[in-house]
């Protein structure tokens, strides 16, 4: 497993990513909340979440953007160092995070685009897990990389 | 209309957090939900978003990226990259600013959830870049009892270039009623 990007013209389907972990606690929910100017209560105010139940549970839940953003870390942390770019990323969410779950994300190249003119890029598929290995998210990255 | 009970004042770092208002049911018989959107027209947001440093530290902060590409001058400059970037995910910050609470403010209804996102971007926001936002309504559908909404935000900075496309899904509550109802749980 490369721990940074190969270069485009050596890179093999099927190239795992490095994993990356974080493990979100409610202050960190909370500061994601005022960063991103997201501070809709089911993320930021434990009480109202237990009342409102919006996800089907009385805890606060964290911004599925923050899921999505370990999903562009997991890529850009790989890509970074060679000068790539992240050009597009779709996700789906498909379970709650909530505070005091880790969260791993992982990748795979799944396709390999020959354009020329600086412009190869590659397809990842990405997913998030809980710490019980329960799917989290799902999505895929277009990156270019040199 | 109860408002957050909480005070997150002392967490609040930057400029612009101290100057968003954070308590988003204190005005939640304002907010829109998906009977009341009609999809259609590209519009503008309420407010552009200029972009600094400090802006972009807390959101990495935020987001729990330690990459000191996204807020070491030193090692950005040394980076192929030249400059501190954002993260990716940015664009969300830059979006509930220039929405604030005009016309989009389903992004913060209560009751709402995110079922997944899709985003492209095509040239890196910088710091000092003045961002605009357009809003367009793009498509309102239903799924296994649940309302879903997209609209398309597109960012421009100062000089007309487009810089991303974020296509910002979310379920939402139906009706007026429906958001009252849970923002008083």
């Amino acid at each position: 497993m490369a721990t940074v990007a190969p270069a485009f013209r050596t890179l093999e389907i099927g190239t795992k990513l490095p994993e990356y972990v974080r493990t979100v606690s409610q202050e960190d929910i909370i500061r994601m909340g005022l960063a991103s100017h997201d501070c809709n209560p089911v993320h930021m105010n434990p009480e109202w979440a237990r009342r409102a139940r919006v996800f089907g549970t009385e805890s606060t839940v964290a911004h599925g953007m923050m899921t999505m953003g370990f999903l562009a870390s997991l890529v850009t942390t790989w890509i970074y160092p060679v000068g790539g770019w992240l050009r597009a990323m779709e996700s789906k969410f498909t379970r709650p995070v909530l505070p005091g779950e880790t969260i791993t994300a992982r990748g795979e190249v799944i396709e390999l685009h020959y354009m020329g003119r600086e412009e190869d890029f590659v397809v990842i598929a990405v997913e998030a897990v809980n710490q019980k290995g329960e799917p989290v998210a799902v999505g895929k990255a277009r990156v270019v990389i040199p | 209309m109860g408002s957050l009970d909480l005070n997150l004042d002392h967490l609040r770092r930057t400029e612009k957090q101290k100057a968003f208002g954070y308590d988003f049911l204190c005005d939640v018989d304002r907010l829109e939900y998906w009977d009341g959107i009609t999809v259609g027209e590209e519009y503008e947001s309420a407010r552009t978003y200029e972009v600094t440093k400090e802006d972009l530290v807390a959101f990495a902060d935020g987001v729990l990226d330690p990459s000191p590409l996204l807020r070491d001058d030193e090692a950005a400059a040394a980076s192929p990259y030249g400059e501190v970037l954002p993260h990716p995910i940015f664009l969300m910050t830059i979006a509930f600013w220039c929405i604030d609470r005009g016309r989009g403010s389903w992004i913060r209804t209560p009751g709402s959830m995110n079922p997944g996102q899709r985003i492209v971007w095509y040239e890196p926001i910088r710091v000092g870049d003045v961002i605009r936002m357009t809003q367009k309504p793009a498509d309102k559908w239903i799924r296994r009892g649940r309302h879903y909404f997209t609209s398309e935000l597109n960012f421009f900075d100062q000089r007309g270039v487009k810089k991303a496309t974020w296509w910002a899904t979310l379920i939402l509550p139906k009706t007026k009623e429906d958001v009252l109802k849970i923002a008083r749980a």
